[in-house]
């Protein structure tokens, strides 16, 4: 399975970095992929459409995303655009147990 | 019904459910559904208050709604004493809604204030403006969509989707669908927006406070803000479409598969099960608005005086459609039976439905003895749990409000007098909480309601040696424990050493009885020393029409409540009258005392060939009612006896009859008391409970 870890900042100033690190991670490995967001602290509106854009390339090859560590802000970010399921987030409360 | 009326009227109800809450609270522990319940009943008050003008209401409640406000987004943690605070400010808010706003009652505020700001960090928001809108009491019937597009540029141009998005979400209740519009055939540029929302809001959010959240990018984004009428279906086709994630052909064509929208989609690949979800929850957000708005709808507030009236009407329907079939027997006139025959079955109808609408759960009471459970419990320093059972069961609203009174001298004697202090009971081998258990149900056409202590039960021996120091009863008397105890309810009566504020005064059982048998009812009390005290209160379900059997005496006619008859029996002639009028019926192999209504009504008349006699059990005593003739069963509507007759003893109204005659409603308990039982404990009438055999 590929890991993918995401840098501290996930937002508008690092997108293009990002995006393009990560295709060239799933484009080099089939199957599963995995994100790692433990040394993200910021993620805004245009990081968060990133996070979907390839979550969503992911699956249309028919294969998973797993997100094997979240972030507080991701988790609030994904809250406020109700896409906590979408993406395979637990719930902040869950997250605090 | 004025705004203010309405008012306190809506605050009442909101205090009584915050102190339900904050009970539950303090009995169960902090829960998400409960601290939001309370928070609501004090958001609405501080809303609805302003509104009417009681700013000093606003200003306390928004202050508490603030506190609540951050206990409920987990800004501060829950501690046990906060229900103790909240109590008093709940009272206090009930005290300021009554009453004017004066120093005192400012100082009461800010001192409470004082006790809730420590609790929070944050600063406190700006006192509510008294014209502010409250979402609750706003009955909006619709919702807010807005559609979003955001300019494909926004995050270019440093316009972020994220705050706009956080700021509508903070308004109210709303429910956020994200989609992401991406042509397969054009690449994906990380900075550029591709982000299309549609958002649902409660429709009591002004328009202008959705609007001011675009205040920086309503230019350039394209936005549609539309209220949507409640009335609408709103169909996953319908949704999946605005959302961008299909078109109308393609939901068309799912249709015509006589497939679910979503299922269909969803295989063809034309949306992602992301979307269905997303679109099922605004579904589910607009489908949970029309129930509460049909829950709304579904209930009207009459004023209690309109139902009475309507009751009062009911009651003289009944007396008109027993004068048409009275009319039609006589003349014996058969389209007339008929018309009767159906007349009556419609006034059964009506007057079944009637009294239902004055029907009320017995468990909306519950909450205040609950209450009183708690304060005494703190302030006597015993444990006592109240437990309840029955809140379901209903009970006339007129016998609801008279049974408060009893109900809670019946509490405050068991807290008082029934459970011990934690240490007497620990050393009774007793768990150190005690409990009261309040039971309703509904039993043989009466409602029935125990109150039932795990205390020390009643001291026989104090309870008689009072009663002899009192000369309620003499040396020589032979009372049973049961009937020893039934004397707690003489006047007057008490076996408290010391007068408390919670009881003692001796002046609470005998109006307890009183009041209960005002409504028809009958009490009664059983106790084991060490045991426990159980309480029965018998109470029929409505106060306004009661069955009854129709006797005549001397060519008057009384009406005898059903509920109390047990049988009919003739007098034979060797039971021969005494003087004052009482009798010894044999019945059952058993001797029961009777008493004449004709000689104690002092009606004249001839002496009746066969007389009968109506055997009556009240309060759990058996006797017998002499009259000449039984007539028959009667539905019997109660008319007062009015201020003048108020004081007479063994009548507790009367009733117009279907010729229109006047015929008085025998009150068999009264007579019990005021006759046989005076008789009972004198020595020559002890051998009226002798069985024969």
């Amino acid at each position: 399975m590929a890991c993918i870890t995401f840098p501290n900042e996930v937002t508008i100033f690092t997108v293009d970095k990002t995006y393009a690190k990560c295709v060239n991670t799933i484009e080099q490995h089939a199957g599963a992929v995995s994100f790692d967001f433990q040394h993200t602290e910021e993620v805004d509106g245009c990081g968060l459409q990133l996070i979907l854009q390839l979550s969503f390339m992911i699956k249309d090859t028919n294969n998973d995303v797993v997100i094997t560590h979240s972030c507080e802000a991701l988790n609030d970010v994904a809250a406020v655009f109700n896409v906590t399921d979408m993406l395979g987030l637990c719930t902040a409360k869950e997250s605090t147990q | 019904m004025n705004l203010l009326d309405t008012f306190i009227e809506e605050a009442e109800e909101h205090l009584s459910a915050m102190e339900t809450s904050l009970l539950e609270l303090e009995e169960n522990g902090v829960s998400e559904d409960i601290v939001n319940t309370v928070f609501r009943a004090m958001h609405t008050i501080k809303g609805s208050a302003g509104m009417v003008g009681l700013d000093h209401v606003s200003y306390f409640a928004h202050h508490i709604e603030s506190f609540l406000d951050a206990l409920r987004d987990g800004k501060i943690t829950y501690e046990s004493d906060m229900v103790s605070v909240l109590m008093d400010a709940r009272d206090h808010i009930n005290t300021l809604v009554n009453n004017d706003a004066t120093s005192e009652l400012m100082a009461v505020s800010e001192q409470l204030i004082a006790k809730v700001k420590p609790w929070y960090e944050e600063e406190l928001a700006s006192p509510p403006s008294p014209l502010s809108t409250d979402e609750d009491s706003n009955d909006t019937l619709g919702y807010w969509q807005l559609v979003v597009n955001p300019h494909t540029d926004s995050f270019k141009e440093s316009f972020d989707v994220l705050p706009v998005i956080r700021e509508l979400s903070e308004l109210g209740d709303c429910v956020v669908s994200t989609t992401l519009i991406n042509d397969a055939n054009t690449a994906f540029v990380p900075t550029q927006c591709y982000m299309k929302f549609v958002i649902l809001l409660d429709g009591a959010i002004e328009q202008d406070l959705i609007m001011s959240a675009f205040m920086f990018v309503e230019d350039d984004w394209d936005i549609a803000c539309e209220f949507m009428s409640l009335d609408e279906e709103r169909r996953l086709g319908d949704i999946l479409v605005s959302m961008g994630a299909a078109d109308g052909n393609t939901i068309e064509a799912a249709l015509t598969e006589q497939k679910r929208a979503g299922e269909f989609l969803t295989e063809k690949g034309v949306v992602s099960a992301q979307d269905v979800t997303q679109a099922l929850q605004q579904q589910s957000f607009v489908e949970e608005k029309q129930a509460n708005v049909t829950k709304k709808q579904a209930n009207v507030k009459v004023a209690a005086d309109k139902l009475d009236k309507l009751l009062d009407l009911v009651g003289e329907l009944v007396i008109v459609q027993s004068a048409v079939n009275q009319h039609a027997d006589t003349n014996d006139d058969m389209a007339l039976t008929n018309i009767g025959e159906e007349l009556s079955r419609l006034t059964t109808e009506i007057r079944d439905t009637t009294f239902g609408i004055r029907m009320l759960p017995i468990g909306s009471t519950f909450g205040r003895y609950r209450r009183l459970i708690r304060d005494l419990s703190q302030s006597l320093g015993k444990k006592v749990k109240l437990d309840t059972k029955g809140a379901d069961t209903e009970v006339d609203k007129m016998v609801l409000e008279s049974l408060n009174d009893p109900l809670i001298h019946l509490l405050r004697n068991s807290m008082d007098h029934g459970v011990e202090s934690p240490d007497i009971r620990l050393n009774a081998g007793k768990s150190e909480t005690g409990t009261i258990h309040l039971e309703a149900s509904h039993r043989n056409g009466q409602v029935s309601i125990v109150i039932r202590d795990d205390g020390a039960g009643l001291n026989t021996q104090r309870i008689k040696e009072k009663a002899l120091s009192n000369g309620i009863v003499k040396d020589d008397d032979m009372l049973s424990d049961n009937e020893i105890h039934q004397l707690i309810f003489a006047p007057g009566f008490s076996t408290a050493s010391e007068i408390s504020d919670v009881s003692g005064r001796g002046v609470g059982m005998d109006v307890v009885k009183t009041s209960i048998e005002t409504m028809q009812g009958s009490i009664n009390l059983s106790s084991t020393e060490g045991v426990g005290t159980t309480t029965e209160i018998l109470l029929p379900l409505t106060l306004a029409i009661i069955d009854g059997l129709m006797v005549d005496v001397a060519g008057e006619v009384f009406i005898i409540p059903l509920s109390s008859i047990e049988e009919c029996v003739e007098v034979q002639r060797d039971q021969s009258e005494r003087e004052d009028g009482s009798h010894l019926i044999k019945t059952r192999g058993k001797l029961v005392p009777a008493l004449s209504l004709k000689h104690h009504f002092s009606i004249q008349g001839a002496p009746a060939n066969y007389p009968q006699c109506v055997i009556v059990n009240a309060a759990e005593h058996r006797f017998g009612l002499i009259v000449d003739n039984v007539i028959g069963q009667h539905q019997t509507v109660i008319k007062s006896l009015g201020k003048l007759y108020h004081n007479v003893r063994g009548l507790m109204g009367s009733t117009i009859l279907g010729n229109g005659d006047v015929a008085m409603i025998v009150d068999a308990a009264q007579l019990f008391e005021d006759v046989i039982l005076p008789t009972k404990y004198s020595s020559s009438m002890e051998t009226t409970y002798v069985d024969e055999n």
